[in-house]
């Protein structure tokens, strides 16, 4: 075998690898989608996804082009439960006290939902339970932004490292219970509203260093309250209550 | 899949304080009840009272299988009615799953799974 037939031969084989991995990545690549639109009341629906790369539609949705991920009425259930990685949810819930159970395990997850941002239902006496275990997660939840989230009661429960998390909420009576343990962990927390009021609070019980805390209180006629324990090195957190006032920040 | 659709003319009714004969069913597509104490089948000019329960009770349970849904391959459910009970599994092992549902109506349950065939949590 001279010189030109090993170059042709190592060639091959390097086309045939090529060929056989490139194959393999994409027979594993199963990418499943659901498109839903719920309107009514006293519904229990319970999506579940299993492996990577999968999407339930919702706002600005891509993959396949999914939209509507709709959620719509009161005093129904929701039940979201992505097991694998690179999965990626997109809500728009319009829902008056609704219960919530939002579960992710794997790594590098998005979850990006909003609830009720034209105030049809207003977005009161909620019950969301965000229950996330892995890394380099995104999670942003943004509830009742023009509505008040009057006593929505909200638990995170975060188990991994590298992940986001983004929250704004108009926090009327709402309660925000986060409970992280990671990390590198980043939380940016924004209350508005008028009324933070008796009973409403944020809670925040941390462990792991590198963290980034920012949480803005700004309930404009009555008390803001944050309890943070967090057990870690490095990192930042800054805390400001402005009633809406100018502040200079962090 | 049966779609239902059903109407119940209605009359004014004035002052009962018990369940009072408020008109009847006037047209009707697939399968509906009548819950009054015990259930009754939904037929055409059944009497409906005002404390009736109209339910339209529909269930679904739908298993795709195989190794490729693949480009093309889908399930696409428009339902309208309440009290339905929706099972939907997908499980196709190496491609795209993909499901559009549009449902209409109160209570009931719904379950998605797409599970790759693996080992799903279940609803």
């Amino acid at each position: 075998m001279n010189k030109e037939d090993n170059s042709l031969l190592i060639l091959s084989v390097v086309v045939v690898l090529y060929l056989y991995i490139g194959g393999a990545s994409q027979l594993l690549a199963a990418d499943n989608e659901i498109w839903m639109d719920q309107s009514g009341a006293t519904a229990n629906i319970d999506l579940e996804q299993q492996g990577g790369s999968n999407l339930i539609g919702g706002v600005g949705s891509v993959p396949g082009t999914l939209t509507d991920f709709d959620f719509i009425g009161t005093t129904n259930t929701l039940d979201i439960n992505q097991i694998g990685a690179s999965n990626l949810w997109k809500g728009d819930i319009t829902a008056d006290s609704y219960t919530g159970f939002f579960q992710f395990t794997g790594n590098s997850n998005v979850m990006n939902v909003v609830t009720d941002t034209t105030n049809t239902y207003s977005a009161d006496s909620s019950n969301v339970n965000i229950a996330v275990t892995g890394a380099s997660n995104t999670l942003t939840l943004n509830q009742a932004t023009t509505a008040a989230a009057g006593t929505l009661d909200l638990d995170w429960i975060i188990q991994g490292s590298n992940n986001t998390i983004t929250s704004s909420i108009n926090i009327n009576q709402a309660t925000n219970y986060m409970d992280i343990d990671g990390s590198d962990n980043t939380v940016t927390y924004t209350g508005t509203g008028v009324n933070a009021s008796s009973g409403g609070y944020m809670w925040l019980d941390h462990t792991g260093g590198s963290r980034t805390l920012n949480i803005t209180q700004a309930s404009t006629l009555n008390n803001d309250w944050v309890k943070i324990t967090s057990n870690g090195s490095n990192g930042t957190f800054c805390v400001d209550q402005n009633d809406q006032g100018t502040s200079t920040g962090c | 899949m049966a779609l239902m659709v059903l109407f119940v003319l209605t009359k004014t009714t004035k002052g009962h304080l018990q369940a009072a004969d408020i008109g009847s069913i006037s047209e009707l597509n697939g399968y509906a009840k009548v819950v009054r104490g015990k259930e009754l089948g939904a037929e055409l000019n059944l009497g409906i009272e005002s404390l009736d329960n109209v339910r339209s009770d529909n269930t679904v349970t739908y298993t795709g299988t195989g190794v490729n849904a693949s480009s093309g391959g889908y399930m696409w459910l428009d339902h309208t009615g309440g009290s339905r009970t929706i099972n939907i599994t997908q499980a196709s092992t190496l491609n795209n799953d993909w499901v559009k549902i549009t449902s209409n109506g109160s209570n009931g349950t719904f379950c998605v799974d797409q599970n790759d065939q693996g080992t799903a949590t279940g609803c």
